[in-house]
């Protein structure tokens, strides 16, 4: 496929809270590579596009003469329609990072199969931390059961750590730990500016990431600031001191085994 | 020589959405208009609600954010959508440039207004039928949600005639809204007078009325999904016996409904059918 955003779009998920904004922060110090804030449609239209495929495709295929492939290259075409006007602006790739394309990168990978997808894995004890500490609103002005509720915080990070394993086969997934990435971040930045074919330079500057980042984009985003100041590892382990006992019991019960797995705990 | 056509008309051209309250004759109206030449209307697909839905909530929650932070503009998010939904039915389209696809899916009613704007070249036909009628078919129904619960709509008379009012109420705002763009199809009229009505329909769609479209029975057609809930009729000559199944339903109409059924023409109770066929 040719795509309007030049070469293929990259894109980055995990669990929010996960470091998927400091990941924006590095790649765009590249300066080959542009990531704006979480545009929050991509999700969306790939569940769309999952719910046409199981529900409607046999209609589809038969009566409209449209099949799974030319149903995805559609979904393809709306999405990259979608990045280009940042491509035109900037001439640079587009990387896209709105936390729950993870839970699509099945989808993303029928629709981009060329796409390097990224997706960042952390300790789901201090994701649930950060995101009872959220305010976060639904459409109608409700908090977030995920800010309220420590098991369905704990729950959407299962879910979004499942989706990225199902990837581990894929040789275009690259899968990164947020506390690799604040305590080794020479070798996390190089093990991902490899696989996004980024050079020795850029990946000195995106050590640099905090000089460069741009905090007045994303308006909307929760860690704009802190993803403003050098990487450190402060933020590890903040559970510790965050959560109780029956917050702690509650994300054991629901994802325990997964934590166990690997090995945070 | 003819300019050729756009094969993927991305403002809806050639796009027309026809929409009512479910059981209100949208697998008649298929049976219909399919043999026309230049039309073609397939099975329901349910797709254009949920991607005019899903652009008005990108639309009003996203817009600003993507106008900021990626120029988007919200002319971009339209084309973007439009072009998504035209180009699922670009392959029919293409192979005639002449022809008219009308995709069925009942609710589309839910979304008229917002097909319109998304698709400002589109055009609407509102399926109305008496709502005594369609609360009584919807009670024969066994629709049920994704936990096996059977919809009120489908279970009780007062919900069935509700959600009737509530559909057409939508149907009939949008005929405000998009006048011009719309035409009202009567069930009853299909049923008692079909070569008029579909005369005037054909006329609104820019074409001709074709006799095939009366010559229906017995042409193969597969029905899909809750389209099969007519299989009973789907070959049965238009006969008044389709009209007026309802009736008992007539003591559980309130006011306000009895209010809509009197806009809509459906003032009186019908009267048992002399069961004669009808002509075109």
């Amino acid at each position: 496929m040719q795509y309007a955003v030049g070469k293929s779009p990259i894109f980055i998920g995990g669990a929010p809270r996960s470091g998927t904004t400091l990941l924006r922060a590095i790649v765009n110090a590249s300066r080959n590579i542009v990531c704006g804030p979480e545009m929050r449609v991509i999700p969306a239209l790939c569940h769309l596009a999952e719910q046409i495929e199981t529900s409607h495709l046999d209609v589809l295929s038969a009566d409209y003469g449209l099949d799974a492939d030319a149903l995805n290259a559609r979904f393809a075409k709306t999405i990259d329609t979608l990045l280009s006007p940042l491509h035109a602006r900037t001439g640079a790739r587009v990387a896209e990072k709105t936390p729950a394309n993870i839970l699509h990168f099945s989808q993303l990978r029928r629709l981009f199969p060329d796409s390097p997808l990224i997706g960042i894995v952390r300790d789901g004890r201090d994701v649930v931390a950060s995101l009872l500490s959220m305010d976060w609103r639904d459409s109608k002005g409700r908090p977030m059961a995920i800010t309220q509720d420590a098991g369905a915080a704990a729950e959407l990070w299962v879910h979004s750590i499942q989706a990225g394993a199902r990837m581990h086969d894929d040789p275009n997934y690259l899968e990164l730990r947020y506390e690799h990435l604040a305590t080794d971040p020479e070798r996390e930045i190089g093990r991902l500016f490899d696989k996004l074919g980024e050079n020795d330079a850029a990946k000195a500057r995106a050590l640099d990431h905090a000089r460069h980042f741009d905090r007045s984009a994303g308006q909307s985003e929760s860690s704009a600031e802190r993803v403003a100041q050098p990487i450190d590892a402060s933020a590890i382990g903040r559970w510790q001191r965050d959560l109780d006992d029956r917050q702690l019991a509650q994300i054991d019960a629901v994802a325990g085994r997964v934590l166990r797995t690997l090995g945070y705990a | 020589m003819p300019e050729p056509a756009d094969p993927a008309p991305g403002d809806g051209q050639r796009l027309v959405f026809a929409g009512g309250c479910p059981r209100s004759g949208l697998t008649l109206l298929r049976r219909l208009v399919e043999p026309h030449s230049r039309i073609h209307c397939g099975p329901d697909t349910g797709l254009p609600p949920a991607i005019a839905m899903q652009w008005q909530a990108f639309a009003s929650q996203l817009g600003d954010l993507h106008a900021r932070d990626f120029d988007l503009r919200a002319e971009d998010m339209r084309r973007a959508m439009a072009g998504l939904l035209t180009g699922l039915f670009e392959v029919p389209l293409a192979a005639d440039p002449r022809r008219v696809l009308i995709e069925k899916t009942s609710l589309n009613i839910a979304a008229f207004e917002q097909l319109g704007r998304l698709l400002p070249q589109a055009k609407f036909i509102h399926v109305v039928r008496d709502g005594r009628d369609v609360a009584a078919s919807l009670l024969d129904r066994d629709w049920r949600d994704a936990n096996g619960q059977a919809y009120p709509h489908v279970s009780r008379a007062d919900a069935a005639l509700k959600y009737w009012f509530d559909l057409t109420g939508i149907g009939l705002r949008a005929e405000q809204a998009l006048a011009g763009r719309i035409h009202r199809v009567r069930y009853e009229d299909l049923v008692k007078r079909p070569r008029a009505t579909l005369t005037a329909l054909t006329a609104f769609l820019g074409l001709g009325y074709e006799p095939a479209m009366l010559h229906f029975a017995g042409r193969p057609v597969e029905l899909k999904g809750l389209e099969r809930d007519s299989l009973p009729l789907i070959n049965s000559a238009l006969t008044q016996r389709r009209i007026g199944t309802g009736a008992a339903l007539d003591a559980q109409v309130t006011p306000e409904i009895r209010g809509r059924l009197d806009a809509l023409g459906y003032a009186a109770a019908p009267a048992p059918g002399r069961r004669r066929k009808v002509r075109g």
